[in-house]
């Protein structure tokens, strides 16, 4: 188990090793002279070029790639903002917490209220109450999430005025963020935990357990939860890097300085340091939170367990 | 018939259950009625899908409903109506005095739990035993089923398919059951296995003396279990008797077909004799003897209104209007 | 023989979709869609209206027997709008959806086809690629080609990529050691042949499925890179440059923005429940 940790890690790192070429490359590749277009028309030649020698720009392609990666693998440094001059890696510790409150309160609503609407669904196959879920989980799932969030400003902010639209000052600012990345994924969450339910109930050890005259209710909470659980378990990794992947959109509703909003920023601005560090920084962050659902996988499932340390055994 | 003096354990009465499947009703189980002297031992024998282990998930009534529901019957078990008691009141029935072995070892353990663990439920759920004294009473029918009670902690998947039958077993077997309900136990299993474990059934048969129901549909396995027999054909009993009765006298042309497509090492036929044509569509069954499509001495009577039973030799029932006439 | 494959083969389109259509909610989606497709094509040759057509009369006009769903900020007609913006927005999702379906089943069916080497690199490749968050790669892709349609298409299909790579694989895969291949090859059937020949219509299934629910996700993902000002930019209509529009009076003319986003919602709501179908009618243990 051990061994199989650290080569994942190991893996892990020279991947994001790879991922940091793939988006220096990127942003190598974008049309455009990056000091022009930050100096303005009126700059000179001279104050460009100038520029450009400050920036490293002027150095050839292999040049500027091997010092980004030296920089930023070896000496964990991201680098200044073209733009503000200030530190990437100050600004992305400041924004970081904003960023992950949202995902990782997102993402625990996400998988509490959707197993537990997709379990009450399942329970009640081809009930209205089924229907009802499922429908409803198909609408969130069809409504793009900003869009979402904007019917909730227009609701909960504009016409009753009970939370605010935007910012950050107060804790209550985050509620809206938090709700509208969420239902998105209740609304997959419980659709999944339907689907394992269904496979669940009709499960051949369901009915052992049935034939030992286990009650319903116990049956349901120590048969059919843990099984169905699984799949939603594998899921929730790769679902908090996809609500973290989508705080740009959600922050630029909200008006929240997180990570989301910082990289949108320095796209839009070609500030391509914070574009590099942000993009670093979620490809890191997914990465990290598939590893350790994987790991909690393997060690709730025997199955998945013993695959991992059947190197180990044969010795 | 010295078993009918017995006494009767289990006896199912005018047993009907249908699924209901998009729109459609699958009639699987049509009027089956028989009973279970105490200790013996009843074959039920027929084709896949002829309604065997809906019979006998009726009897602890873990049928899933809906699709399946069970229209009418009485199953009454020492002097009590399954079918009308509380469904509280059958959580004592199930896995204390009825027990049942399902067919698929390999899909009938909860992946997710040591086989110790299972075979515990079972046991905190019907005696007063504390979890220590449980746990050692489970690794104890660890034992008696030939598995060492070192391996408690283990998960299914580290068992082969054979040793998870008798983890099956074990369980069933747990709290001494007065009747067990061995559905095909060993259809799922290699032909090497398969008579281990049907000894070992056996074996533990004597050893606790327990009625059992055995589904099959290899007759070798009834002809090495059971006391009496009954033939399944397309949800209903088309013939049953002592088991020297069926394999001496087989009366039912369903069940003469049975025996003639088993292949014989005796004989000097090179060819087998399967029965002709395919088993009827459930959900459309055909009018009077539901055997008739397929049967060589069919005539115009046989399709028309039901076929009763009736007994052509004490204790041996058939359900043909040739009325004992095939010898 | 070659007519009664003709009738197999009918027949079992026929079957498909005699199932596909057998569930409410599928036959829903797609009415729906049929619906909201019909209009966006055929609608604006019986507007009054020019897409941009300016009309400062009506500045932010609520919903009238003249203008159906209002108009905009410039007084352009919304409804007319939204015609014009559903072909940009139907044509990017089924564009990018197909687009990145077939560089998905392309790298995958070489990656598992051949093994080996040549599938070692090509998942090591997925695995950097899939590291970065599609969202992501979707952004960058977008600001590096630009606004244009097929920049846009191919920002909307770069993040999925990786996914569509490991399911053709592992479909592929789980194919690859079954007899029918092995059959082919002793009878000398190229590579290229029993690749699609064989082995593409065994897998392509789960890619249908993947594709009708794909474009439904891309038109989502299109919205949003126009929103946060990227992809298809305003004036052209596409349903989230409109709402992106719409945004600054979200305090005095909701409309603009519930007009557009409710068409996105109830568009891929009806490519979901068709999506739905469609796995119902494609997966094998359902069938009777």
């Amino acid at each position: 188990m051990f061994r199989y940790i650290v080569k994942r890690i190991l893996m892990m790192i020279v991947i994001l090793w790879c991922a940091g070429v793939v988006i220096f490359t990127l942003t190598y590749l974008v049309p455009g002279d990056v000091a022009s277009l930050m100096l303005g028309k009126e700059a000179t030649v001279e104050v460009i070029n100038q520029k450009r020698t400050v920036l490293g720009l002027d150095q050839p392609y292999l040049v500027q790639l091997g010092r980004y990666m030296y920089d930023t693998f070896i000496r964990l440094d991201f680098g200044d903002s073209w733009i503000f001059s200030s530190s990437v890696m100050a600004e992305l510790a400041v924004r970081l917490p904003r960023t992950l409150l949202i995902g990782l309160s997102a993402m625990v609503l996400n998988v509490t209220i959707g197993t537990l609407l997709g379990i009450f669904a399942g329970t009640h196959e081809g009930k209205w109450q089924d229907s009802l879920v499922m429908i409803i989980a198909m609408v969130f799932i069809s409504a793009p999430d900003f869009f979402v969030a904007l019917l909730l400003i227009l609701l909960f902010s504009l016409k009753l005025g009970w939370l605010p639209a935007y910012g950050i000052e107060s804790m209550a600012c985050y509620i809206l963020p938090i709700i509208s990345c969420a239902l998105g994924g209740i609304a997959v969450n419980a659709r999944q935990a339907r689907s394992s339910m269904l496979e669940v109930i009709r499960a051949d050890f369901v009915t052992t357990a049935r034939a030992k005259g286990q009650k319903e209710k116990v049956i349901t909470r120590k048969h059919m939860l843990p099984n169905a659980m699984m799949p939603i378990i594998t899921g929730v990794g790769g679902g908090l890097a996809m609500v973290v992947a989508g705080s740009p959109v959600i922050e630029s509703v909200f008006s929240i300085p997180g990570v989301g909003a910082y990289m949108l920023a320095g796209v839009n601005q070609h500030d391509y340091p914070v574009v590099r560090a942000c993009v670093i920084f979620f490809a890191l962050f997914c990465s990290v939170a598939i590893l350790i659902m994987d790991l909690c996988y393997a060690f709730l499932d025997p199955r998945i367990k013993a695959q991992y340390s059947k190197g180990k055994k044969v010795k | 018939m010295s078993d009918h003096k017995k006494e009767i354990f289990l006896s199912v009465k005018d047993l009907n259950v249908i699924y209901t499947q998009s729109h459609k009703v699958v009639h699987a189980v049509n009027g089956v009625s028989f009973s279970v002297p105490k200790g013996t031992t009843l074959g039920l024998v027929g084709e896949t899908g002829a309604g065997k282990t809906t019979i006998a998930k009726s009897i602890l009534r873990i049928l899933p409903d809906p699709p399946a529901k069970i229209l009418s019957g009485e199953i009454w078990m020492d002097g009590e109506e399954l079918l009308k008691k509380p469904e509280e009141g059958m959580l004592d029935v199930r896995g204390q005095k009825i027990a049942m072995i399902f067919q698929d070892p390999m899909t009938a353990l909860n992946p997710l739990m040591t086989v110790g663990d299972q075979i515990l439920e079972v046991l905190l759920l019907h005696n007063n035993y504390g979890r220590e004294e449980g746990m050692k009473r489970a690794g104890e029918m660890l034992e008696t089923v030939g598995i060492p009670a070192e391996r408690y902690g283990e998960y299914p998947h580290q068992f082969s398919g054979g040793m998870k039958q008798r983890v099956v077993i074990a369980m069933a077997l747990a709290c001494n059951p007065e009747l067990l309900l061995a559905d095909e136990p060993t259809t799922a299993l290699d032909v090497t296995i398969q008579a281990q474990v049907l000894d070992l059934i056996n074996q533990l048969k004597e050893k606790f003396r327990t009625s059992m129901i055995l589904i099959t549909h290899d007759l070798g396995v009834i002809a090495q279990t059971c006391d009496n027999v009954a033939v399944i054909y397309a949800g209903k009993i088309v013939e049953k008797g002592s088991k020297e009765d069926l394999f001496d006298h087989p009366s039912h042309p369903y069940t003469k077909g049975l025996f003639d497509s088993l292949p014989s090492l005796a004989g000097d036929d090179e060819m087998l004799h399967p029965i002709a044509g395919m088993p009827p569509d459930p959900t459309n069954l055909p009018q009077g003897c539901a055997f008739s499509p397929r049967c060589p001495y069919a005539s115009e009577a046989c399709r028309e209104g039901d076929i009763p039973m009736q007994e052509i030799s004490p204790g041996h029932f058939c359900a043909c209007i040739r009325k004992g006439g095939l010898k | 023989m070659s007519k009664t494959r003709k009738v197999h083969k009918q027949s079992q389109t026929l079957e498909f979709f005699q199932r596909m259509t057998k569930a409410f909610s599928a036959k829903l989606g797609i009415i729906l869609l049929a619906l909201i497709v019909l209009v966006c094509l055929a609608g604006p040759f019986f507007s009054p209206y020019e897409v941009n057509g300016v009309d400062l009369a009506n500045m932010y006009s609520g919903p009238s027997s003249q203008h159906l769903l209002g108009c905009d900020s410039m007084g352009r007609d919304l409804f007319t709008r939204l015609m014009y913006g559903g072909r940009y927005s139907l044509a990017l999702g089924i564009c990018a959806s197909l687009f990145g379906a077939a560089v998905g089943v392309i790298i995958g069916s070489i990656g598992g086809y051949f093994g080996g080497m040549t599938e070692t690199v090509i998942m090591r490749l997925m695995d950097v690629w899939s590291a970065l968050p599609g969202t992501m790669l979707c952004i960058l892709v977008s600001s590096a080609m630009g606004s244009g349609f097929f920049a846009t298409v191919l920002a909307l299909t770069v993040g999925g990529v990786p996914g569509t790579v490991r399911m053709i694989r592992g479909q592929i895969l789980s194919e690859r050691s079954r007899e029918y291949i092995e059959a082919a090859q002793s009878i000398n059937c190229s590579n290229l042949s029993i690749m699609f020949k064989h082995l593409l219509p065994n897998v392509i299934q789960p890619i249908i499925v993947t594709m009708t629910m794909g474009i439904g996700s891309c038109i989502i993902m299109a919205a949003s890179l126009s929103y946060i000002g990227l992809g298809i930019q305003p004036p052209n209509p596409e349903w989230g440059a409109m709402l992106s529009e719409g945004r600054a009076y979200i305090r005095t003319y909701p409309h603009l923005i519930l007009v557009p986003g409710i068409i996105i919602a109830l568009a891929v709501f009806a490519i979901n429940l068709m999506g739905d179908g469609v796995r119902d009618a494609l997966d094998p243990k359902l069938r009777d």
